[in-house]
């Protein structure tokens, strides 16, 4: 017997996958829609028009889940490599061979080459081959005009990184400097250059004037009690991703092989067989696992595939493309620099009764017609706005090239108009979370045609002349979001605590088009679209006009194996949809379904995947296909049991009556007698293409921060997200999705792009994350995710997508609650200390 | 602002010293083996230009040839092609790259090969493969504290090196020791929530469910 | 990464020699955190010819002088001085300041001489520009983009700030440097050590150094009882950043009256920035807070700030606030 004394063993905690401070407020299965249209026959919804029915919840209602709503790690094959280091990122793939390369960049905002010498660099040691205008393939041409800084001069390919580089320091280049405007104040001013240009044969303006209308505007500005101005800016920021950008590529014969990095595998295949005068099939595109890519990272690896592929082909080598992070950057998607005009009236209980609202965009080295990504209406749509005008002023400029990243238009448009809102709300004397609630779009609100506004994407949700709000938990994410944070501790005045730390609170709203979702097979509106696709030879890249298509496949041990395309960029798509797929097939756990993504030759064809829809319309592809393959194992096992179809059961692979337990048969011993794997096709279409769908996501961001006014300094106290998300499929990985929303708009919100604010088109990189500061590991707050479970009617199990809702309003909820803290409002971006510090001597308030 | 000529020069001027930068003095290795002085009056030994060493990584002994400035992130992962360890920023500014030497993490892409000739080496794949998952990794699934994963393998192995000295970090000492990690993903609430559980799992207080 | 060529000496006459017979195009390496970046980003003043240092024995380590100081080798990591019972005893400012330098990692790589030696972060220069410090004729920051890392009192040539903390927390103990050269030993206050924006060799350096001299002890005499020090900085973020402004205080105290003192700004000028005024209007005073309103009004009155930085200097007054606060409070 032991001498020790004898403790009581202590239980051993048990640890699972919970997420924690993840709060989920359900709303009823059955409200009031109110929508004109509305809860039709036989489980039916009929949209706004009477025109489209749709099936409610797609025939999946949100009721007696097993698996959708509860906490799951990541699928074993797509997370644990990550964990090993085996992940296959584009960047660990290294063939016997291979060659590296290295890029030569335009060092000028723009410019044209007017010499250059690469004879010195060919002789280097090692070097391969070396790829410029002179060389490059005529179907896929190096651009004439450098049209940005850091644009393409040189691509070298050469033993080693290193001496790529060398080669690429070796090339003597010679640059016809030209006239340049990189920024709104060079672009909007008297002298700037024409940047008017020829693309797809057609004269593209170098600036494009919008103006829209509705209501009578300056009788309501004369009507209204309280009128005030405001501008504000936001100088630009950048999605960076961890991944450097970049692709191997390998010749087999006539077959290409291309290991990329992007958000879609076809539509990345068929560009570069374009470019390379080859036919998609002879491309095998592969891209499982990214690095990051949110948005900015769409287009970047497009650019490159067919250039080494080319070298590949020219050199008979296998070819690797790893952009070094300060080139990479010239090639992501930014948030643009945004300035912003506002005149609002307001009646003297705080009804917004007009609104003119003036934006200038710097749209960066666009080649197309630069109105095509003008930006939403989403602020028109968030609140109710009577009477507005809207004068848009959109530049082509020689700076890195817009686009969504880390959702599109969002944070730099919230930025303006919800610091507007909490100005408003001071200027009326209302309480900022009262003075929203009183002006926000409700479920019910109906908008009119023109009220909405003509977009310059038109938005589809208007073309019948009104847009509906149901399933929209507008006040919802307002109440729950000021509980969550504790809203009623704010100051009543700004910066009106005492002391040398001050504490307050901010609160900003987001809205936007990702809660749009698609139509699934069957339905009017997907009918509608196929026609007019056809009508229009709409075809997309990604396949046949914006159709996601998946496959699933039934194996001889009773496992159900998910095809695919989308590559994961740690957005864990591919778990959220095997849920549902889960769910659907009546299994209880994940442990007998398998995913197959991201590889061209085994996966179907989708176009890409953004905006956080992919668990909607990949999903809904999924669950298409999972629906008939659930009817058709009913349909074999009624066969076989000589049991009604509609008096089966299915659970965790097996197929049987519950009036008698003796009659039943498993899925793997149906595939036996079927003699070879079941195999169901299921497919979806993009809402950009159908925009019927009338449901959309919003949500709010609260923050607590406290200042410090000696110095500037500022952290956050504690944060609440509150989104209406639909039902949550996974919230373990929902939780986490909102973490990294909170961090990467704050990144957006203190670090802007690495411009040289005096040389106009030339960006610092050097340093790597020292000169684009990434946020760490210090500085996440405590952060509070609620969830309002909206049950979007018309969606498989009523969910709905909220990946870049609530994250459009982080910046602009920090500049409030730093002003609520401290009295210091921030109208110019980005939020730093040196502002702060700067407010607070301009009040007289330093130490 | 104005757009003027005395922005447009100085931009350009920018841009014209930044040409001249590039085309200049750029020796090949080989050429500056053949400048490397001759062994001299004063008895100074030669200059190293390029060596084989062996490379003791996760207790196995790995030959390599490599030049002075070839760093040790290009030897793992390149010449040797144990690729868990991912490059990121390449500027020492990120993390994504760390291995341990010697016990101690360090950014390989910001440590030259020749400095870790000698010690022991340690990367991700040291740690546990899917058959094998070391209680920090099975944790981290748990927690989805890796998201996109690229930054994973380098903040794991700084991880274990806590976990190795301290099996029972405050999460004071987890932010400070995982403080130079960049997590793009912002997966930081779970990342130190693995940590300190993991913790608990070595330390015997907890299981895995 | 441009090709370089490395030298092993064994000896710090070795070193010596190797360095006088490549000139400037030579260079000690020691961690190499700031070297490399050089070289990946082909700086061109950057030199290609390293000589290692770290297979000298004998520059590694931290000791006690045997009267109450304390003796650093030039190569001790600056981990090991985070981790140094010794100098977190004696010298509990330091390793504050030590502690709050760069990332973890790096600490593992990067050496006291090194930090204290170091090249300036303007953007310009680490981007290739062509600078005084680099082999041109104008200095980018002063006309340029000169938020963080630029002087906000003045300058002759180069602009940028001196980066390195320990300089700036070593000032207040009133530390020394031992210096080998190719005539023997010579001895520098940290003062005389950094003087920023010198022009040495034909080369613009914040350091005195001559490129065949190295730098191979830190010394730091023996705390005096009733000696009180702070370290305040602030940075754009918590992790790798350097100071957008850094403040050393040291106070000297006979019950709490204040016999000497040393106020030291980092981060804000070409070199640690001694504020003698505040000095010497803090000696002979109680104490307290009361101090604050004088000894702000008195700091930092010759500053020059460019475009844009300005608050820097309300940055640095604000940190004064806070050392003069926090040291009243203990």
């Amino acid at each position: 017997m032991s001498s020790e004394p004898q403790h009581p063993q202590k239980p051993k905690e048990k640890l699972e996958s919970k997420p924690e401070l993840c709060v989920i407020v359900n709303q009823p299965m059955v409200r009031n829609y109110s929508t004109g249209g509305g809860h039709g026959p036989e489980g039916t919804l009929v949209e706004g028009d009477q025109k489209f029915v749709t099936r409610k919840w797609q025939g999946y209602p949100p009721q007696n889940l097993n698996l959708i709503g509860k906490p799951h790690p990541p699928m074993p094959e797509v997370g644990i490599p990550r964990l090993t280091g085996k992940a296959e990122y584009a960047t660990r793939v290294n063939l016997p061979n291979m060659l590296w390369v290295e890029l030569l960049t335009n060092p000028h905002p723009r410019a044209r080459v007017k010499t250059m010498d690469v004879s010195k660099a060919e002789k280097m040691p090692g070097v391969a081959h070396i790829l410029t205008a002179q060389n490059a393939p005529k179907t896929y041409p190096f651009p004439d005009e450098l049209f940005f800084q850091g644009e393409v001069v040189a691509i070298v390919a050469a033993e080693t990184e290193d001496l790529a580089e060398d080669a690429v320091a070796a090339i003597q280049a010679e640059y016809e400097v030209l006239p340049f405007a990189s920024n709104l104040e060079q672009a909007a001013a008297a002298n700037a250059p024409d940047l008017t240009i020829t693309a797809g044969g057609r004269k593209r303006p170098g600036v494009v004037k919008t103006l829209n209308e509705w209501g009578d505007v300056d009788k309501a500005f004369a009507e209204a009690n309280i009128v005030r101005e405001f501008s504000y800016s936001f100088a630009g920021a950048i999605p960076v991703p961890m991944q450097p950008n970049g692709c191997v590529a390998k010749w087999d014969g006539d077959k290409l092989t291309i290991w990329g990095m992007g958000q879609s595998i076809y539509n990345s295949r068929n560009n570069t067989a374009k470019r390379l005068g080859i036919s998609p099939e002879n491309i095998r595109f592969i891209n499982k696992w990214n690095g990051g890519s949110f948005g900015g990272a769409l287009p970047t690896g497009d650019k490159f595939y067919a250039w080494i592929a080319h070298i590949s082909k020219v050199t008979g080598r296998p070819a690797k493309l790893m952009l070094p992070k300060n080139q990479e950057l010239a090639f992501l998607q930014i948030k643009p620099q945004t300035f912003s005009k506002f005149k609002v009236g307001a009646t003297k209980d705080g009804k917004i009764t007009a609104c003119q609202r003036e934006f200038h965009v710097s749209m960066g080295a666009n080649q197309g017609g630069i109105q095509e990504g003008g930006g939403g209406r989403s602020e028109l749509y968030l609140h109710v706005v009577p009477n507005w005008r809207e004068i848009g002023v959109l530049y082509r400029t020689n700076a890195i090239v817009m686009g969504s990243s880390r959702s599109n238009f969002q944070q730099e448009f919230k930025w303006a108009w919800e610091q507007m809102m909490d100005e408003m709300a001071e200027a009326v004397g209302m309480d900022p979370v009262k003075f929203r609630l009183l002006n926000v779009q409700k479920p019910g609100t109906k908008v009119a045609l023109k009220q909405g506004g003509p977009t310059i994407v038109p938005m589809p949700e208007t073309e019948n002349g009104e847009l509906h709000y149901d399933s929209y938990a507008s006040v919802e994410v307002l109440e729950e979001g000021a509980k969550a944070i504790g809203w009623e501790k704010r100051n009543p005045v700004a910066g009106g605590n005492p002391g040398r730390f001050k504490r307050g609170f901010g609160v900003a709203m987001s809205q936007h088009h990702a809660g749009r979702v698609g139509y699934q097979e069957g339905e009017a509106g997907y009918d509608w679209v196929l026609a007019r696709n056809k009508a229009q030879g709409n075809v997309t890249p990604g396949g046949e006009g914006d159709i996601f298509n998946a496959e699933l496949e039934l194996d001889a041990e009773g496992n159900v194996v998910m095809y695919f395309a989308q590559p994961d960029s740690g957005t864990n798509h591919g778990t959220a949809m095997a849920i549902q797929v889960g769910e659907i097939l009546g299994f209880a756990t994940l442990d007998h379904i398998r995913l197959i993504w991201g590889d061209s030759d085994l996966a179907p064809s989708a176009p890409p995947w953004h905006s956080g829809l992919t668990t909607q319309l990949q999903g809904g592809a999924l669950c298409n296909a999972a629906d008939k393959m659930r009817k058709d194992l009913l349909s074999r096992a009624s066969s076989v049991l000589k049991v009604d179809a509609a008096k089966l059961q299915i659970r965790d692979g097996v197929i049987s009556s519950p009036e008698d337990p003796r009659k039943r048969i498993t899925f793997a011993e149906l595939v036996k007698a079927n003699k070879s794997p079941i195999r169901q096709v299921g497919r979806c279409l993009h809402p950009g293409s159908i925009g019927r769908a009338m449901n959309r996501g919003i949500g709010t961001c609260f923050a607590e921060v406290e200042v410090d006014t000696w110095t500037g300094d500022w952290r956050y106290v504690r944060v609440a997200y509150c989104q209406d998300a639909g039902n949550v499929m996974n919230p373990l990985l929902a939780n986490a999705d909102q973490h990294g929303s909170l961090v990467q708009s704050t990144g957006m919100a203190t670090d802007g792009i690495p411009w040289d604010r005096e040389f106009p088109g030339t960006f610092h990189y050097s340093v790597g994350y020292l000169s684009y500061r990434l946020p760490t590991i210090m500085e996440p707050p405590e952060q509070t995710n609620v969830f309002i479970n909206s049950l979007e009617p018309r969606w498989f199990f009523g969910s709905k997508g909220f990946a870049e809702t609530a994250i459009g309003a982080a910046p602009s909820a920090l500049a409030n609650a730093i002003y609520n803290a401290c009295g210091v409002r921030i109208r110019e971006h980005p939020i730093t200390k040196d502002k702060i510090l700067a407010g607070l001597r301009a009040k007289g308030e330093i130490v | 602002m104005e757009y003027s000529r005395r922005n447009f020069i100085k931009a350009a001027g920018v841009g014209a010293v930044a040409v001249t930068t590039t085309v200049s003095a750029v020796v090949s290795g080989a050429e500056v083996a053949a400048a490397a002085p001759k062994p001299s009056p004063l008895a100074i030994p030669d200059a190293m230009n390029r060596e084989t060493n062996t490379f003791n990584i996760n207790g196995k002994n790995y030959r390599a040839e490599y030049e002075a400035r070839t760093t040790l992130w290009e030897v793992i992962a390149v010449k040797l092609g144990l690729t868990g360890t991912n490059r990121s920023c390449n500027r020492a500014s990120c993390g994504a790259c760390s291995v341990l030497i010697d016990g101690r993490p360090f950014y390989s892409c910001h440590t030259l090969a020749m400095e870790a000739v000698g010690k022991k080496i340690f990367t991700v794949e040291g740690l546990g493969d899917e058959k094998n998952l070391h209680p920090l990794q099975r944790v981290a699934h748990l927690y989805s504290a890796a998201e996109c994963g690229f930054c994973t393998p380098g903040w794991e192995v700084t991880a274990k090196a806590l976990l190795d000295k301290n099996p029972n970090p405050t999460v004071e000492q987890v932010k400070a020791a995982l403080s130079g990690h960049i997590c793009r993903c912002a997966a930081y609430a779970a990342i130190v929530r693995t940590v300190i559980d993991t913790g608990k799992v070595l330390r015997g207080e907890a299981e895995i469910a | 990464m441009k090709p370089i060529s490395v030298y092993r000496p064994s000896s710090v006459e070795e070193a010596i020699q190797i360095l006088s017979l490549h000139g400037t195009q030579a260079g000690v390496y020691a961690g190499g955190t700031d070297l490399l970046i050089q070289l990946k980003n082909r700086i061109e003043a950057a030199p290609t010819f390293l000589v290692d240092i770290k297979k000298i024995d004998g520059l590694r380590y931290i000791k006690e002088d045997g009267q109450g100081g304390v003796q650093i080798g030039a190569l001790t990591k600056l981990a090991e001085l985070a981790e140094s019972d010794l100098l977190a005893k004696r010298y509990p400012m330091l390793v504050d300041a030590v502690q709050h330098i760069s990332s973890p990692e790096l600490r593992n790589a990067s050496t006291i001489g090194g930090d204290m030696l170091q090249q300036v972060w303007c953007q310009y220069l680490r981007g290739g520009y062509s600078c005084y410090r680099n082999g041109g004729y104008i200095c980018y920051g002063a006309i340029g983009d000169n938020s963080y890392y630029h002087s906000a009192m003045g300058g002759r040539l180069c602009y940028a700030v001196y980066p390195g903390d320990i300089a700036t927390a070593l000032i207040p103990h009133d530390a020394k440097v031992k210096v080998a050269t190719p005539f023997g030993m010579k001895e520098l206050t940290i003062e005389q050590l950094v003087p920023g924006d010198m022009m040495v060799d034909g080369r613009l350096q914040s350091h005195v150094l001559r490129f065949n001299e190295i730098l191979t002890e830190v010394t730091i005499p023996a705390p005096k009882a009733g000696f009180k020090a702070s370290f305040e900085k602030l940075r754009p973020r918590g992790v790798w950043d350097f100071a957008m402004a850094s403040l050393a205080m040291g106070l000297q105290l006979q019950a709490n009256t204040i016999e000497d003192a040393r106020v030291v700004f980092g981060g804000i000028a070409g070199k640690p920035w001694r504020e003698t005024a505040v000095e010497n209007f803090l000696k002979g005073k109680t104490l307290s807070t009361d101090l604050t309103r004088q000894a702000l009004a008195m700091a930092l009155t010759n500053a020059a700030p460019l475009k844009y930085n300005a608050t820097k200097i309300d940055m640095a007054k604000g940190l004064l606030a806070s050392g003069i606060a926090k040291l009243a409070a203990v």
